[in-house]
């Protein structure tokens, strides 16, 4: 085989593995690469590689074609997302909240620090001109990555409990 | 549409690519290679892989197919898929649910019914 083709193809199922990347079980992505893999020899000796290419069609169809099977679970990436963003966005508010109140305290108590943890999960403190905001603890993104998982989890069981039971 | 760009419409194709996967492995077990090359050499020139491979992998989540892994000379090692009991039972039920489709579809859109409606 050309080795044109062989990158080609290489990339294909490259792009077909990274597309499926945390949205299927991992042991379930790496039989189906594997799959294709196998395949896609086969067709490669008989029909050769450019003809086997065509055979296999778009790789966003095959990846939608595996992802509809699993579009109940709940995307890893989502999750990651998620852990990002949503205390990212509560610290953002926090921080206004405590540069208020800082802006009060200025007035009553001058000079005077002043730290606020918020939900548990992240401090701001305020010294002077300074404002810094961190986790309260470093396995907090942790614990909430895995929140967001088991949430995700329970997300996905509870519609096909409902249909068992519906049945 | 001629008849062959309606074999090779991917949206008519859609339901009917599980039912004829099962057909295919009735007369025993494949892999995903062999089963597009008989469904291609059976009509549907157009079918490609990329169709099949995820039905495949939806019959053996669904448990209606069965795998084996076989080492291959040629390469990797080859999935081979078999029918289960419960495959075999799928497809008679998909047969039949097509069989009255089928039966719909001709006593509405079929050329005579046409011309019964019009008189």
């Amino acid at each position: 085989m050309k080795l044109s083709s062989r990158i080609r193809q290489s990339l294909w199922l490259e792009w077909v593995n990274q597309s499926l990347y945390f949205r299927v079980p991992w042991r379930r992505r790496r039989q189906i690469i594997q799959e294709l893999r196998a395949n896609l020899s086969e067709s490669n000796q008989e029909v050769g590689a450019d003809e086997a290419m065509k055979r296999l069609g778009s790789a966003k169809a095959i990846v939608d074609g595996y992802l509809e099977m699993d579009k109940e679970r709940v995307d890893l990436s989502v999750a990651l997302l998620a852990t990002l963003l949503i205390p990212t966005l509560l610290t953002v508010v926090g921080g206004f909240i405590t540069i208020i109140v800082s802006e009060t305290r200025d007035v009553l108590a001058p000079e005077a620090p002043l730290d606020h943890t918020y939900l548990g999960l992240y401090e701001v403190s305020i010294s002077g001109s300074a404002v810094s905001m961190s986790w309260s603890s470093s396995a907090v993104p942790v614990l909430m990555l895995i929140a967001f998982l088991i949430g995700g989890r329970f997300w996905r069981l509870i519609p096909r409990i409902r249909r068992r039971f519906s049945k | 549409m001629t008849s062959g760009e309606f074999v090779h419409n991917p949206q008519v194709l859609k339901g009917l690519v599980g039912l004829l996967v099962l057909a295919t492995l009735r007369d025993g077990e494949s892999y995903g290679y062999e089963i597009t090359s008989k469904l291609r050499e059976g009509g549907l020139t157009g079918l490609s892989e990329g169709t099949v491979y995820p039905v495949l992998s939806r019959l053996e989540k669904d448990k209606f197919l069965s795998t084996r892994l076989v080492p291959s000379t040629s390469g990797p090692a080859r999935k081979y898929y078999a029918l289960t009991a419960s495959g075999n039972a799928e497809l008679r039920k998909s047969w039949a649910h097509w069989q009255q489709l089928v039966d719909v579809v001709n006593t509405f859109a079929a050329p005579e019914a046409e011309g019964a409606r019009l008189q």
